[in-house]
C-alpha cells in the first residue's frame, strides 16, 4: 500500500500498527492517570510476597541468595524475550535492596554480557539507597557464564556454584530454556527456598514442580511494577488489562461474526 | 567389541562421564568439565563477537560503505567501558539506554504479532462445516484462551464471574503445563539415552 509514492505500509501489518498505536494510547492514558494520583490496585501474587521471607531465611541461616534474570540476550532471535529480562531486572532491584538491608550475600549469575552493566548499576543503586554503597564490592558477586551455541555452559556453571555456595534462596525471574529444570532441581537438592517466574511456556511446568513459588507468564511483568510501587508502571498494568479486555472482545466478537458469515479475519490480516 | 581410537570420541566420552559425576557430589572432575565448557564457550563467543563487530562495524567504517553506522556502533561499544572511570562513568548510560531501547522496540513488534494478533487469528475458526469433535475442540480452545486471558487481569478483583473464568483459566494452564512437562521429560530422556548410546556404542563399541 503506497502513501504519497514514498512510504509503504506492508500488507498484513496495518491492523497490527493500528492496534499498537491504540495500545500505546491506552497505556499512556493509564500511566498519566496513575501519576496524577489514581493508582490502580494490583492483585496479590504469592510468589512476590514470599521474596522477603526467602531473603530473611537466608539472613537467619547465614547462607547466600542466588538471583538470575534469565538466559536471553537483547539481540538475535532472543531479542523478543527482552521484556522478560527487564521484568527480571525490575525484581532484582527489589531483591538487592532486601539483601542490602539484611546484609545477605547476593550472587547474580548471567548468561549474556550485555546484562552485566545493567545488573551492576541496579546493585550499585540498591546498595546506595540502603545506605551501604561500600557493601556492593563485598556482599555481591556477578558471575558471567557465557552462552555461545548452547545454554549448557551457563547451566553447568550455576550447578557447580550451587554445590559450592549452598544458597538459602534461589530466585529466578526472566526467560529460561532447558536449564530451568536443571537449576531448579539443583536448588531443591541444596534445600534453597525457590521462587521462579517465566513467560516461556515450556519451562513454567518445571518451575511449578521444582520451586516453592512460581510466577506464571504475565505475572512476571506485573511483578516489576508491584515490587517497585512505581506509579507509572502500576498505571501501565491497568492499561494492559484494558488491552486484554479488548483482545477478549476481538476473540469473542470475531468468532461470532466469522461464523455469521462476516469476514472478520480479513480485518486482522489487513 | 572395539573401543574407539578416535581421540575426539574419547574427549567427548570422558567429559560426559565427568559431567555426570555431579550426581554424586561436587568434585574436581565435575569442576574440570564445567570450567572447560564455560571456558570454551567464552572463547568461542569472543571470536564470534569479534567477527561480527569486524564485519558489521569495522569493515564498513574503513571501506566507506557504512561510516555512520560503523562509527556510531563502535563509539557506543567503547562508551560501555567508561563505567570503569568514576569521572566519565555516566557516559556508559548512553550505550545502556540504546541497548535497552533497541531491545524494547524489537520486543514490542515480536510480541504484538506472535503473541497477540496471530493468537487471535488462530482462535477464530468457522465451526459450521467442521466434524463434531473438531467443532468441540475449536470452541473449547476459544473458551480456554478467553479464560486464561481473564486470569491475567491484574487490576480487577477476581470475584464472581471473573473469578470463575480465572479459575477455569488456571486449570487450563495447569493442563497445558502437564502436557508440556510430559513432552519435555520424554525429550530429556531421549537426550540421556543418546548420551548412553554414545558411551556404550560409539566409545566402547559394545554394539
Amino acid at each position: 500500500m503506497a502513501i504519497g509514492g514514498t512510504m509503504q505500509l506492508i500488507a498484513g501489518r496495518v491492523f497490527g500498527a493500528i492496534f499498537l498505536l491504540i495500545s500505546f494510547l491506552i497505556v499512556y492514558f493509564f500511566m498519566t492517570r496513575a501519576v496524577k494520583g489514581s493508582v490502580p490496585k494490583v492483585r496479590k501474587m504469592a510468589g512476590l510476597e514470599a521474596i522477603p521471607e526467602s531473603i530473611g531465611r537466608a539472613a537467619e541461616t547465614g547462607r547466600p541468595v542466588h538471583y538470575t534474570p534469565g538466559t536471553a540476550g537483547f539481540s538475535g532471535a532472543a531479542a523478543g524475550f527482552a521484556a522478560q529480562t527487564f521484568a527480571g531486572l525490575s525484581v532484582l532491584t527489589h531483591v538487592s535492596r532486601l539483601t542490602a538491608r539484611y546484609k545477605v550475600p547476593l550472587y547474580v549469575t548471567l548468561a549474556y554480557g550485555e546484562h552485566i552493566p545493567l545488573v551492576e548499576s541496579i546493585l550499585r543503586e540498591s546498595y546506595n539507597l540502603e545506605g551501604r554503597p561500600e557493601a556492593v564490592a563485598t556482599e555481591t558477586k556477578i558471575l558471567y557464564f557465557p552462552i555461545a551455541t548452547s545454554n549448557a555452559p551457563y547451566a553447568s556453571g550455576v550447578l557447580g556454584l550451587f554445590e559450592r555456595i549452598k544458597p538459602a534462596s534461589n530466585i529466578m525471574i526472566g526467560p529460561f530454556y532447558f536449564e530451568a529444570l536443571a537449576i531448579a532441581e539443583q536448588g531443591f537438592i541444596e534445600g534453597a527456598m525457590q521462587i521462579a517466574g517465566t513467560a516461556m511456556t515450556y519451562q513454567i511446568p518445571f518451575f511449578v514442580v521444582a520451586c516453592d513459588y512460581t510466577l506464571i507468564g504475565e505475572e512476571i511483568f506485573a511483578a516489576g511494577a508491584v515490587v517497585s510501587q512505581d506509579k507509572p508502571l502500576l498505571g501501565s498494568i491497568a492499561g494492559q488489562d484494558i488491552i486484554k479486555i479488548i483482545t477478549i472482545a476481538l476473540l469473542l466478537g470475531g468468532f461470532i461474526l466469522q461464523n455469521l458469515g462476516v469476514d472478520f479475519l480479513s480485518l486482522l490480516k489487513f | 567389541m572395539a573401543i574407539s581410537t578416535d581421540p575426539s570420541v574419547w574427549v567427548a566420552a570422558l567429559l560426559t562421564i565427568m559431567a555426570y559425576t555431579i550426581i554424586y557430589k561436587d568434585n574436581p572432575l565435575y569442576k574440570l568439565a564445567e570450567h572447560i565448557l564455560v571456558g570454551l564457550s567464552a572463547g568461542y563467543l569472543f571470536i564470534q563477537t569479534w567477527k561480527m563487530i569486524y564485519k558489521s562495524s569495522i569493515v564498513p567504517l574503513f571501506n566507506g560503505s557504512g561510516i555512520l553506522f560503523g562509527g556510531i556502533t563502535i563509539v557506543l561499544g567503547v562508551l560501555l567501558f567508561t563505567k570503569f572511570s568514576k569521572r566519565y562513568g555516566w557516559l556508559s548510560n548512553i550505550s545502556i539506554a540504546v541497548l535497552v531501547g533497541t531491545a524494547t522496540g524489537l520486543t514490542v513488534r515480536g510480541y504484538l504479532f506472535a503473541q497477540l494478533i496471530d493468537q487471535v487469528k488462530a482462535s477464530i475458526k468457522v465451526v459450521g462445516n467442521l466434524p463434531p469433535l473438531d467443532m468441540f475442540n475449536a470452541i473449547l480452545s476459544l473458551i480456554m484462551v478467553v479464560c486464561t486471558l481473564s486470569y491475567f487481569l491484574f487490576t480487577f478483583e477476581q470475584k464472581g464471574a471473573l473469578g470463575w473464568l480465572a479459575k477455569f483459566g488456571r486449570y487450563t494452564m495447569m493442563a497445558a503445563f502437564g502436557a508440556a512437562y510430559g513432552g519435555t521429560v520424554m525429550t530429556r530422556l531421549t537426550i540421556f539415552i543418546q548420551r548412553m548410546q554414545y558411551l556404550l556404542f560409539t566409545w566402547l563399541g559394545l554394539a
